[in-house]
């Protein structure tokens, strides 16, 4: 990765991280109960709940892994954002009114607790625990050697030292203040990330001469690169915009995000403006990449040694200096943003939905526990990161399709449809753990299982839709209390 | 609310795109996704009654223009061909840029119009929470 050596760029990241720790001295005031730690209290604002869901969803894949993929294949990853428009509503649409009302009448603080009102019994929610957990494992080590890679290019400083300061920050504002430190440091990262989003595509823009010669540059190079289906081909592109697409409904980082709103009523209007602000943040995405590539092609730059340098590249070499800084603190806030509501996650599936479904109630002083088990997460993943990375980036792979195949039958369709039974919900999580590691396993291996392009994250979510309806189908329909009977009437 | 037939069709539209997926048939694989997404919409729509003309619509209108543009884009690329622009893009990149996502917007903007009279009208909310809250 190149190296920032401006004093300006410096300047902006130091701000930011310090502007994070302040977040947290300020939510760790706000944060005595479980209650609090986990679900914000249920007290958030629309604009909130709409920035922590963006900036969380979009991680550092979005503003580094993006840009780079433009960068390599052209258009084709563009199915995986543009798609946002619609998938970020249809996720209010299926889950955000029931699991909301759900919150409202019983003490449910995390996505396996729904779970485990909806299905009953333990085996539902210890499946969608341990899917959770796994992913969050994957998603949390990537994340944490994002932002010492990043760290380490602007400060210029070695990987263990920038990987201290940068999960010092993080520890200290996802342990003291939890969730509400998160969402509030979302907020700020999330308005951050537009703010730079809108202003690097003007600079991608005017660096590349505007958008029609952009295109007649790239056409010359490869007609197919900026086809609708980028150099990929169709089969890659349409696969990625089915798993992104109906997959962003299960990702618990956005889904839990609805359960914390102060006011369902609020549900409204926020459904449009998740999905517009998330098209915002992919012009982003496009701009990069696209710049980047047309610099290449017009001989003006050389060829990158790795795709991935498509951003720093860009931001140390084409952006004014103030603006490569804003966009630096913006990717820190991409990484750290989605990392601290993995954090959150992983620290609720083991201090409480574990527990809860082995043993019927969560651990003794749960806030105490929480933070100490946050720390530990973020200890154990910074160690996998440093030292394990292959299995880090399995895993990372291995996240999205995993929340997506697990969570999009159990609980979009689930919470839609009375005749889900609790056999189905076990029976799809475990076809989305077991597809999604056997088929991302052998094809890391040489053995590739599936035609070209043909993502693995789409083939599980459809097979886990498949055996979810098709065992709830083939059991005895489940016997709903009056008050989840009631919610699915609503 | 009976959305088992519903779901029925997502399971059937599910094992067809997988099938153009092993086949290599992109714009089958294509096609079974937006009916899937349609599906879905249909689902979170379809409680406690039937959905109203105009969610109907909407829903309808925003599958059958998502299959059009998908037509259209495997139609108009060309790469053999002078390039074609529209807005600055590739004709086909276009149709993403400029015609999916405003099409999914589309579907937060209904939301957002039937959110008080279908999704969650205000009486049914209070008479939920009023009669389940005490349980807390």
């Amino acid at each position: 990765m190149p190296t920032a050596d401006s004093q300006l760029i410096i300047t902006c990241v130091v701000v930011y991280l310090a502007s994070c720790a302040l977040i947290g001295v300020w939510a760790m005031r706000r944060t005595s109960s479980a209650a609090d730690f986990f679900l914000a209290g249920k007290s958030l604002g629309p604009v909130v709940v709409v920035m922590a869901t963006i900036s969380s969803v979009m991680s550092g894949f979005g503003f580094v892994g993006g840009p780079g993929l433009v960068y390599e294949s052209g258009s084709s990853s563009l199915w995986m954002v543009f798609v946002s428009a619609f998938s970020l509503p249809v996720v209010f649409l299926l889950t955000g009114k029931r699991l909301r009302l759900l919150v409202e009448v019983r003490p449910i603080l995390t996505l396996p607790e729904a779970i485990a009102a909806r299905y009953g019994g333990m085996w539902p929610a210890l499946a969608m625990s341990a899917a959770i957990f796994l992913g969050v494992i994957g998603y949390l080590g990537t994340q944490i050697l994002a932002i010492g890679t990043v760290l380490q290019a602007v400060l210029g400083i070695d990987l263990l030292v920038a990987l201290s300061i940068g999960l010092g920050v993080l520890a200290f504002y996802s342990i003291a203040g939890g969730i509400v430190a998160g969402v509030y440091t979302d907020l700020f990262q999330g308005l951050l990330m537009l703010g730079a989003a809108v202003a690097v595509l003007l600079q991608c823009l005017k660096v590349g001469g505007g958008m029609e010669s952009i295109s007649q540059t790239l056409w010359a190079m490869e007609p197919d690169y900026f086809g609708p289906w980028g150099s990929r081909g169709d089969m890659a592109a349409l696969s990625w915009m089915l798993l992104f697409g109906i997959g962003a409904s299960g990702q618990p980082h956005a889904v839990t995000k609805l359960m914390m709103l102060k006011d369902i009523r609020q549900l409204k209007w926020s459904a449009l403006a998740t999905g517009a602000s998330y098209l915002v943040l992919a012009m982003l995405w496009m701009g990069i990449g696209l710049a980047m590539r047309t610099l290449v092609a017009r001989g003006d730059h050389p060829e990158l040694e790795n795709p991935d340098l498509a951003a720093p590249t860009f931001l140390l070499h084409y952006t004014p200096e103030l603006l490569a800084g804003i966009v630096f603190a913006g990717l820190l806030a991409a990484i750290m943003s989605t990392a601290d509501s993995f954090l959150n996650l992983g620290a609720a599936a083991v201090v409480r939905d574990i527990p809860i479904a082995l043993r019927g109630r969560p651990l003794e002083r749960e806030l105490l526990w929480s933070r100490i088990v946050t720390g530990a997460l973020l200890v154990v993943s910074a160690v996998f990161a440093l030292y394990m990375e292959s299995l880090i980036a399995l895993l990372g792979t291995f996240g999205w399709g995993t929340f997506a195949a697990a969570i999009v039958p159990s609980v979009c369709i689930g919470m839609n449809w009375k005749r889900a039974t609790g056999q189905a919900c076990v029976a799809s999580i475990s076809t989305s753990i077991a597809l999604n590691f056997f088929l991302e396993m052998s094809a890391r291996h040489g053995y590739a299982l599936l035609p070209p392009g043909l993502a693995v994250g789409a083939v599980a979510l459809l097979a886990a839709t498949v055996i979810f309806v098709l065992v709830s189908l083939a059991t005895p329909p489940p016997r709903l209390s009056r008050e989840i009977d009631a919610l699915l009437d609503v | 609310m009976n959305n088992s037939p519903l779901a029925a069709l997502a399971a059937v539209i599910c094992l067809i795109a997988l099938a153009g997926g092993f086949a290599g048939n992109a714009a089958l694989l294509g096609m079974a996704s937006v009916a899937l997404i349609v599906v879905l919409c249909l689902l979170g729509l379809r409680s406690p009654g039937r959905p109203s003309r105009l969610a109907l619509a909407a829903v309808l209108a925003f599958g059958i223009g998502f299959c059009c543009v998908l037509a259209l884009q495997f139609h108009l690329h060309d790469p053999t061909g002078p390039l074609k622009t529209i807005g600055g893009f590739p004709a086909g990149t276009a149709l993403l840029v400029y015609g999916i996502a405003p099409l999914g917007l589309m579907l937060g903007v209904l939301y957002g119009l039937i959110f008080d009279r279908e999704v969650l009208p205000p009486d049914r909310q209070r008479a939920f929470v009023e009669r389940y809250s005490s349980k807390q």
